[in-house]
C-alpha cells in the first residue's frame, strides 16, 4: 500500500492540448480569446496531464524579450497536481492548490484552487487524480517590466481532511532586455495612422504598437495612408511606398474560455461595416473593427494566438 | 439593425459567458498492472471557484454510494451530468 503526491511545473511559450487546439504565449496581445484546451476527449496521462504538446519550457533560462512590446504576452505557469493510491489505499481531503508568480522573490501573482481528493485503489491496482491549471504573465507595469530573476511557485496544502500538501515546486527564468512600459498621453489613445510600411496605433493602455502587413503590391500613387478592410476582413492600409499591405491575421471575436478574456461576439450588423476602434475590452491592447458581414474582428500588432511559438 | 453590444457582465448574466476555466481535475483507474487505465471522474474548475462535474463513471458512483457520501461529493458541484443527477433522487 502506497500514496503518492507530487507537482510538476513547467514555464512555457505555447502548448497543443489532447484535443488538438494549439496556443501560444510568446507575444500574443493580452488576453487574446482561447478555445477550451479541456474540452473533448478523455486524453489524459500522468506524465503529461491534458497538453500532448508542451513548447519552449523556458525554466532555469535567461530569455530576452527585446523582441517583444509592452501589451504582450510572455509565458504560462502550467502546473500538474498528482494525487496516486495503490493496493487497497485511498487518500480523502480538500487541498488549496497555490500557483504563484514572482518577481525577484516578491509575488506578483498569487491564486489558488480548492481540490477534492477521494480516490481508492482497487486491491492490486491504483487510482490517482490530477489537477492541471494554467497562469499567463506578460510585459506589463505591475508583472514584467524590468530585467529581473522571474519565476513561478506552485504547492498543495491540506485544507481539511487526509494530509494533502506537496512541497513547493520552484522553477526561475531571468527576463533581460524588457522594453519600457512607459505609456504615452491617454489623450493620444485611439490615433491609428501609417508610418514607413507599418500600421501604427496608441491602443487603450496608452502604448504605441507597430503592425507590419503582408505586402499585397501596389495600390498605386498617391494612396499612402488610406485604411480599409476587405470582403474577406482583412484591415488593409496603404505604405509610404505605395503597396498594399495587409494584416497578418484577424480573429472574428468568441468567447474565450480563458481567464478575463473576451465575450461573444456582439455581431451588431453590417450597417456598423468599417467601424474600426482601438477596443476596451478584453486585453485592451488590440485593434476592434466590424466586417462586411457584420462581426466584430480584432486584430493587433502581437502574434497569431493559435500557431506553436 | 440597431446594434446591442453587451457588457461582458450582462453577457454573463445571460449565459453567454461562463466564468473562465482555470484548470481541471481527472481521476483515473486501474485494477492491477497489466490492465488498461479507465479515466472514471472529470470536472472542471472556474476561476470565481466553481466546480462542474462533466463526467462520472457508474464504478465512481459506486464507490461513492457504498461509502455513504455520494450525495455530499456531488453537493460541492455547481452543474451535474443528467445521468449522476438522476441518482441522487
Amino acid at each position: 500500500m502506497a500514496i503518492y503526491k507530487n507537482i510538476c511545473s513547467w514555464i512555457l511559450k505555447g502548448v497543443k492540448s489532447c484535443n488538438g487546439c494549439t496556443v501560444a504565449f510568446w507575444g500574443i496581445n493580452f488576453n487574446m480569446p482561447f478555445p477550451d484546451l479541456w474540452a473533448g476527449g478523455l486524453n489524459w496521462s500522468w506524465d503529461n496531464g491534458y497538453m500532448c504538446t508542451r513548447y519552449c519550457n523556458l525554466g532555469g533560462s535567461t530569455v530576452s524579450l527585446a523582441s517583444l512590446c509592452p501589451g504582450y504576452e510572455i509565458a504560462t505557469s502550467d502546473v500538474l497536481y498528482r494525487y496516486c493510491v495503490t493496493d487497497g489505499s485511498c487518500l480523502n481531503g480538500i487541498a488549496k492548490m497555490w500557483l504563484r508568480w514572482l518577481r525577484s522573490g516578491t509575488y506578483f501573482i498569487n491564486s489558488y484552487s480548492l481540490g477534492c481528493i477521494d480516490i481508492q485503489a482497487p486491491g492490486s491496482g491504483w487510482t490517482w487524480q490530477m489537477y492541471e491549471s494554467m497562469y499567463m504573465t506578460g510585459i506589463d507595469y505591475d508583472e514584467v517590466y524590468t530585467t529581473a530573476m522571474y519565476g513561478t511557485e506552485v504547492l498543495a496544502e491540506c485544507y481539511s481532511g487526509d494530509d494533502l500538501s506537496i512541497g513547493e515546486c520552484s522553477i526561475g527564468v531571468c527576463f533581460t532586455n524588457v522594453p519600457s512600459t512607459a505609456q504615452c498621453s491617454s489623450t493620444l489613445r485611439g490615433y491609428i495612422w501609417v508610418e514607413g510600411n507599418n500600421l501604427h496605433f496608441i491602443n487603450a493602455r496608452c502604448w504605441e504598437h507597430s503592425m507590419t502587413g503582408d505586402n499585397q503590391g501596389s495600390a498605386g500613387a498617391g494612396k499612402q495612408g488610406s485604411i480599409w478592410i476587405d470582403t474577406n476582413h482583412y484591415l488593409h492600409w496603404v505604405g509610404a511606398d505605395c503597396n498594399d499591405y495587409r494584416a497578418k491575421w484577424r480573429i472574428c471575436q468568441f468567447c474565450s474560455d480563458w481567464s478575463s478574456s473576451s465575450g461573444p461576439n456582439p455581431s451588431p450588423g453590417a450597417s456598423y461595416k468599417g467601424a474600426i476602434w482601438v477596443d476596451t475590452e478584453f486585453g485592451n491592447t488590440h485593434l476592434a473593427y466590424i466586417g462586411c458581414d457584420g462581426n466584430k474582428y480584432i486584430t493587433g500588432s502581437g502574434k497569431y494566438p493559435y500557431t506553436a511559438p | 439593425m440597431k446594434a446591442k453590444i453587451l457588457s461582458p457582465k450582462q453577457a454573463e448574466e445571460l449565459g453567454l459567458k461562463k466564468p473562465s476555466i482555470v484548470g481541471q481535475s481527472v481521476v483515473i483507474t486501474k485494477d492491477s498492472k497489466d490492465s488498461p487505465e479507465r479515466i472514471i471522474e472529470k470536472q472542471i474548475i472556474r476561476e470565481n471557484g466553481e466546480k462542474e462535474l462533466i463526467f462520472m463513471s457508474n464504478e465512481r458512483k459506486a464507490y461513492f454510494k457504498n461509502k455513504g457520501n455520494f450525495k455530499d461529493y456531488i453537493k460541492q458541484f455547481n452543474k451535474i451530468p443528467k445521468n449522476v443527477k438522476k441518482d441522487l433522487n
